[in-house]
């Protein structure tokens, strides 16, 4: 069984991931709708997304719309693979729960 | 790191509910553009009606048409956004739905007595608003409580705002449609 992976399981990275993970393919999100569904406040969202983006699990892209400033998130191949291993180690703990 | 049995499903239910939030979003997210545009649609074809009557049938056939050709490009590029060949697979699908509208009218038409013009907007704009209804019961509430007040304001206008029920249909029922669209593309 593979260990925990510290940077996705603090709870507010553990919605981050759940929530762009669910994203298909090169899909991103928008920050506010990211920061709708992960109910955090900007400033916490935006420190929580310089964790994983340091850790190359997210990947960060700022454009305009206009004269707006955009921020769009997505999930990176190996913060997928890094999530799905996660998850597995959750999973494994329930199984062998299970198991006793 | 050690993780305890408790903390494990906790972090999992988490996962599941972001998933299902993110599903929700998508869903809500595709149907709003199409909900903007035949709000449009409506309001213009509508409002025509009630200024120039002699209109308002061509205008219906024309921007309905355009509608199901708006309709088949947003569904096309949000598909092609994910999946060429699911884009390619889904391209008839609006076309085949308007073809299947125009049936039922054809046969509603045939087995009820002759309508007036307003008693078949009626019909038509109550089919729609349970149609929104029904599709909001399994893909999303939000979407069924636009189906709700379009069906309330369609009702509203053809019994209190008779002599101009045509110009309150569009500007109203298409208006809430168009308002419940942007409310969507926000959630």
């Amino acid at each position: 069984m593979e260990g925990a992976d510290e940077i996705i399981h603090q709870s507010t990275r553990l919605r981050i991931m759940s929530t762009l993970n669910a994203l298909r393919g090169h899909e991103s999100l928008d920050f506010v709708q990211l920061r709708q569904v992960v109910g955090a406040t900007d400033g916490n969202l935006g420190a929580h997304l310089a964790t994983l983006e340091k850790a190359g699990y997210v990947a960060i892209e700022k454009d305009f719309v206009g004269k707006k400033p955009r921020t769009r998130v997505s999930v990176t191949r190996s913060g997928r693979r890094a999530f799905e291993r996660h998850v597995q180690f959750l999973q494994d703990i329930l199984n062998a729960d299970a198991g006793k | 790191m050690a993780i305890s049995k408790d903390e494990a499903v906790s972090a999992l239910k988490e996962i599941g509910e972001a998933r299902d939030k993110v599903l929700l979003m998508r869903r809500y997210r595709h149907a709003a553009p199409h909900m903007i545009l035949w709000g449009s649609i409506w309001l213009i074809a509508d409002s025509l009606f009630d200024f120039y009557p002699s209109l308002g049938g061509p205008a219906w056939m024309v921007l309905s048409l355009i509608g199901v050709a708006g309709s088949s490009v947003i569904g096309w590029r949000a598909r092609a956004a994910r999946d060429a060949g699911e884009a390619r697979a889904a391209q008839g699908k609006w076309v085949v739905a308007y073809a299947t509208f125009l049936a039922y009218i054809v046969a509603t038409q045939s087995v009820l007595p002759p309508l007036s013009a307003s008693q078949c907007n009626a019909l038509i704009s109550l089919f729609f608003a349970a149609a929104y209804m029904f599709v909001g019961i399994w893909l999303g509430w939000k979407i069924f409580w636009v189906g709700l007040a379009m069906g309330a304001l369609v009702l509203f206008g053809f019994f209190a705002v008779a002599p101009h029920y045509f110009l309150w249909v569009g500007v109203v029922s298409g208006g809430a449609l168009m308002a419940g669209g942007i409310w969507l593309r926000r959630v």
